[in-house]
């Protein structure tokens, strides 16, 4: 029985090492490697950079180019046409 | 006789030579960064119990103290969203404040520090004991002495640190009377031990770990000596006694609430510094990776104690597996399966002990800040493996004289070249990098995490600085709180304006931040400033000041 309850803590305690050695330090490593790049401050950081260049892109006259503006155009009003086209 | 006298009272002039350094010194250091927070908690709690009391005049007086805490530094971290602090070492501090009408900053911001530093000695010298009984060697017993004092990241918080250098003392303590207990399985002991198993836990969770450990070491002596009564017995009062004394001095428990009982450890987990800068990079507190704490230890303790104390662990290791291989089936009265003696059972009960606080490590994310000061307390760990791995060559060599005068001189002057550095770092050991790390390496780590530069640079300012000076903060530290230690004279000529640049004469930074200052741009020194001063110990940035132009 002695010999039976060593060796299941011995056991017990080579499981918890191997697993948090292997899996769990690749398993903490990814949930740290996501964690820290959605840190508050980088999104932060990429919400003002998108709002600048919002901001910076209506000062100027035109956003799109012309041949640009007339393919968004023919896009938007072709997707138009099919989400009325519902029969 | 006399050189055996001389053995013996030794750890008294060395007791009295540190006092004598200590008192000299006390005054250089600052205000650590967690000191008024601590303070307000023992002005909490000490409010909290006069509550239920008639002592209305405390009451008034605390209420008051309170109020100028509120408005002095009104940015403190609200003590309701960490609560469990403050017990042991802060309530008696607010009691003897209030007591004895202590009411400049400075006065009682010294007594802390002189008691803090009085507890230390206490500890180092019960380290003494612990080794001194355990292995009977004055030598080993003196040496453990000073490198537990002298340990340059321990000697540089003795002075101010109430929390986790408190911690650490607290567990030598508790694990005396652990010693004490095997030595001896008194009712008396073991009462002792419950008691300080219970002040551990309240200092710090952390500290459950112990009464685990001594249920663990209780159930493998059953297996070994199947004395079921006597053990169950040892179990149930041990049980009884810490839960107890646990209730009985921890207010915070009385507070608590069922669904709060239900969930008792998640408000230990929380971080108040979201955000740590380890190795170059910005982590969350809650997800730094697993090297952390070891990378903290290796480059901040001196190489020769790290090398004695993997040693150490080795053998003590490898004698407990040998142990474990020899495990016959049947039970041989008198004897155990895992010791020999009652020292082996306290070197095991050590060894469960730190192997515990690793696997918590590994399997849990704690949330780590500050360095490692959260476990400085491992320091009595690795102190005590480094002691077993002194004794054990002494023991090897107990027959060549030359070869043990050599371990002798060498382990002397290791420790000298340790006290020259602590010389070196001065105020600032808490910031002491050992030599394994270059010099620029060191600037990919938080330095000054106690926030100690404070004092040092609002004096240096002020040294240059006769008229109302404006002095704004590119750090996480608050600044403003280092008045408490300087003349209040000069509080006039003193204005803070925290992050608002725009205003300030000055700006200081430890470059301690709780943001990721690659992408929030709050500290970021405006360009009218240019770098007045770095302060640097041993090529370690402490601290820089800004002037404008």
């Amino acid at each position: 029985m002695k010999i039976f309850v060593y060796k299941a803590l011995f056991i017990g305690l080579m499981i918890f090492v191997v697993f948090y050695g292997t899996f769990g330090y690749v398993i903490k490593s990814y949930e740290s490697k996501i964690q820290n790049s959605l840190n508050k401050d980088k999104l932060n950081f990429f919400i003002n950079k998108i709002r600048s260049e919002l901001k910076e892109g209506l000062k100027k006259d035109r956003i799109l180019n012309k041949e640009d503006s007339v393919l968004l155009n023919q896009f938007i009003k072709k997707i138009t046409r099919e989400l009325n086209d519902t029969n | 006789m006399s050189y055996f006298f001389f053995k013996k009272n030794l750890i008294y002039l060395l007791l009295f030579i540190t006092s004598i350094i200590g008192f000299n010194i006390i005054n250089d250091y600052g205000i650590g960064i967690e000191e008024h927070f601590q303070r307000k908690s023992g002005f909490y709690w000490l409010n909290y119990i006069l509550n239920f009391t008639n002592l209305d005049f405390l009451s008034l007086r605390v209420s008051e103290k309170l109020n100028e805490i509120n408005s002095f530094t009104p940015n403190l971290f609200p003590i309701e969203k960490v609560p469990y602090y403050g017990v042991i070492f802060d309530l008696p501090l607010a009691f003897i404040e209030i007591i004895f009408e202590i009411n400049q900053p400075q006065n009682y911001f010294r007594i802390r520090h002189i008691t803090m530093f009085v507890i230390s000695l206490i500890g180092a010298f019960t380290f003494y004991k612990i080794i001194l009984n355990r292995f009977n060697d004055f030598f080993v017993a003196n040496f453990g002495f000073l490198i537990f004092i002298f340990l340059p990241r321990i000697f540089g918080s003795i002075f101010f640190d109430n929390k986790d250098t408190l911690f650490l003392i607290i567990v030598t303590f508790n694990i005396y009377f652990l010693f004490n207990y095997l030595k001896n399985s008194s009712i008396k002991n073991l009462t002792f031990f419950s008691l300080f198993c219970a002040l551990c836990v309240s200092t710090r969770i952390i500290g459950i770990l112990i009464p685990f450990s001594f249920i663990f070491f209780i159930f493998l002596k059953h297996l070994s000596d199947d004395k079921y009564k006597e053990n169950i017995k040892t179990i149930f009062i041990f049980v009884i006694f810490f839960t107890f004394f646990l209730f009985i001095h921890w207010p915070y428990l009385w507070t608590l609430s069922l669904p709060e009982w239900l969930n008792f450890f998640s408000p230990f987990f929380q971080a108040m510094n979201p955000t740590v800068y380890f190795n170059g990079e910005f982590y969350q507190s809650k997800y730094l990776p697993l090297s952390y704490l070891p990378t903290w230890i290796i480059l901040t303790t001196p190489v020769f104690i790290l090398i004695l104390f993997f040693y150490g662990l080795f053998l003590i290791c490898n004698r407990f597996a040998n142990n474990f291989l020899n495990v016959e089936s049947f039970n041989t009265p008198g004897k155990y399966d895992f010791w020999n003696s009652k020292k082996e059972a306290f070197d095991l009960m050590i060894l469960i002990n730190f192997v515990l606080v690793i696997l918590l490590y590994i399997s849990v994310d704690l949330a780590l800040l500050s360095g490692w000061r959260h476990f400085y307390f491992l320091n009595f760990y690795l102190l005590y493996f480094v002691c077993f791995c002194i004794f054990f060559l002494f023991e090897k060599f107990k027959r060549d004289n030359l070869k043990q005068k050599i371990i002798k001189y060498s382990l002397i002057i290791f420790l000298s070249i340790q006290l020259v550095d602590i010389y070196q770092y001065h105020p600032f050991q808490s910031s002491y990098f050992n030599n394994s790390i270059s010099k620029n390496k060191r600037e990919k780590f938080e330095i000054d995490t106690q926030s100690l530069s404070r004092m040092h640079a609002i004096k240096e300012i002020l040294k240059f600085n006769n008229g109302k000076t404006l002095i704004g903060t590119a750090s996480w530290t608050p600044l403003e709180d280092a008045r408490s230690m300087i003349n209040q004279d000069l509080w006039k000529k003193l204005n803070f304006t925290g992050t608002n640049f725009k205003n300030a004469d000055f700006i200081y930074s430890n470059h301690y931040y709780d943001v990721d200052t690659n992408f929030n741009k709050k500290y970021q020194i405006p360009e009218n400033f240019y770098l007045y001063k770095i302060f640097s110990v041993d090529g370690t940035k402490i601290y820089s000041i800004y002037k404008k132009k």
